[in-house]
């Protein structure tokens, strides 16, 4: 049975979700749907579809929506067995990328199919998760300090992306040199090579700046610098398009 | 991947920055790219690419080692070492194959354990047993 949460909307986007409600009829997997209100989050409402004994949770929304719900079942031990769908709002996204779903009559045609796949998540310590990335981002380069197994480093950074996997890149765009420079490279066809680029894969990071930046999952801050970011290997099962790419994730 | 012994890794694996200081031991089971500055070891199953910008002090380990930068420390590369000549190397090289190229500056012991090239080299000129390496030293 398919318990689907679905991001409050209005105007265009409300006609697209009775769209979806009409094609999940017609497909013959409707099932509840709920949206979050003042009254009930995202949180709440997963944690009941949970406790109802649902089978599959599907998110009907944005990125920032599936992570909610992903923290839920990836938290719970009662929601261990319990599916992931997603029908994303943004066919361009990460997430819909990962599913490997193109349009709306994809992402619920997957959804019939159910072709399970487990997936890394990562977690932000305590109680965080997310399977798109985490972003830090900073106007000025800050100095951060990272420490990955039994190796510590420093670097200067003005953004740091973290995938599942546990992927992290560090990128410090002031070294590309000034707007000029960069424009006359562009003009004479000179490429650089970057340089100014990190990337790490590890199992477990934590991540401490003087500036308690903040770390973005979806746009949204979900917390601030020091940061212990896991990767929890193959935990979340994924209903993905059936004639989607494989990926390491 | 750090910490992973998976032998068979894909993807782009470790690059590290002209930014960033390590210190501890890298490793990854894939290749290895290094900009940036390192105290302490490296390893990794496939190669280590060392740039002009790079600096590292501590032994490095993988198959293929190619070295533009600066290193202080022992190199051992089970397949290939190369030092290019803007590479800086002082300490102790160990690889069947090694190439360096005019320019570069080369401090210590190279050693040069000899597999089928030395049977090779047997049939034709009379060797005693007990010689199972080369040793150069350049100074």
């Amino acid at each position: 049975m398919y318990y689907y949460i679905l991001a409050p909307q209005k105007g265009k986007a409300y006609i697209r979700q009775e769209k979806i409600k009409d094609i999940l009829g017609d497909l013959g997997i409707a099932g509840e749907t709920v949206s979050p209100s003042p009254a009930r989050t995202i949180e709440e409402l997963t944690h009941l579809g949970v406790i109802k004994g649902y089978s599959t949770i599907v998110a009907v929304g944005p990125e920032g929506l599936a992570n909610k719900v992903i923290t839920v079942l990836a938290s719970q031990k009662t929601a261990k067995n319990v599916v992931l769908g997603i029908i994303p709002d943004n066919f361009d996204s990460v997430i819909a990328q990962k599913i490997g779903v193109k349009d709306l009559y994809s992402a619920c045609n997957a959804l019939k199919e159910r072709r399970l796949e487990t997936m890394d998540i990562c977690q932000i310590e305590p109680n965080k998760f997310f399977l798109t990335e985490a972003i830090v981002e900073s106007f000025r380069n800050q100095e951060v300090y990272f420490s990955i197994d039994n190796l510590k480093g420093k670097v200067m950074v003005n953004r740091i992306v973290i995938k599942p996997g546990l992927e992290i890149f560090f990128h410090d765009k002031s070294l590309e040199g000034s707007t000029p420079s960069r424009f006359f490279r562009w003009l004479f066809g000179k490429k650089q090579v970057d340089i100014f680029s990190s990337n790490f894969r590890t199992k477990r990071v934590r991540l401490e700046s003087q500036n308690n930046l903040p770390v973005k999952v979806s746009g949204e801050i979900v917390a601030k610098m020091p940061v212990t970011i896991n990767n929890r290997s193959r935990i979340l099962k994924i209903i993905v398009a059936r004639d989607k790419i494989k990926t390491k994730n | 991947m750090l910490g992973d012994k998976r032998p068979n890794a894909t993807g782009p694996g470790t690059v590290v920055g002209a930014n960033v200081k390590l210190v501890g031991t890298l490793q990854d089971a894939s290749d290895i790219t290094i900009h940036g500055r390192i105290e302490g070891e490296v390893i990794s199953n496939q190669s280590i690419n060392v740039t002009e910008t790079a600096y590292i002090k501590g032994p490095i380990s993988a198959d293929i080692v190619n070295i533009a930068g600066k290193v202080r420390g022992s190199i051992t590369a089970t397949g290939k070492l190369e030092i290019m000549p803007t590479g800086k190397v002082f300490g102790s090289i160990t690889s069947k194959d090694v190439s360096i190229k005019s320019g570069a500056i080369f401090v210590g012991k190279c050693t040069m354990p000899e597999g089928e090239k030395e049977e090779a080299e047997e049939k034709t000129i009379e060797e005693t047993p007990q010689n199972k390496e080369t040793t150069y030293e350049v100074e």
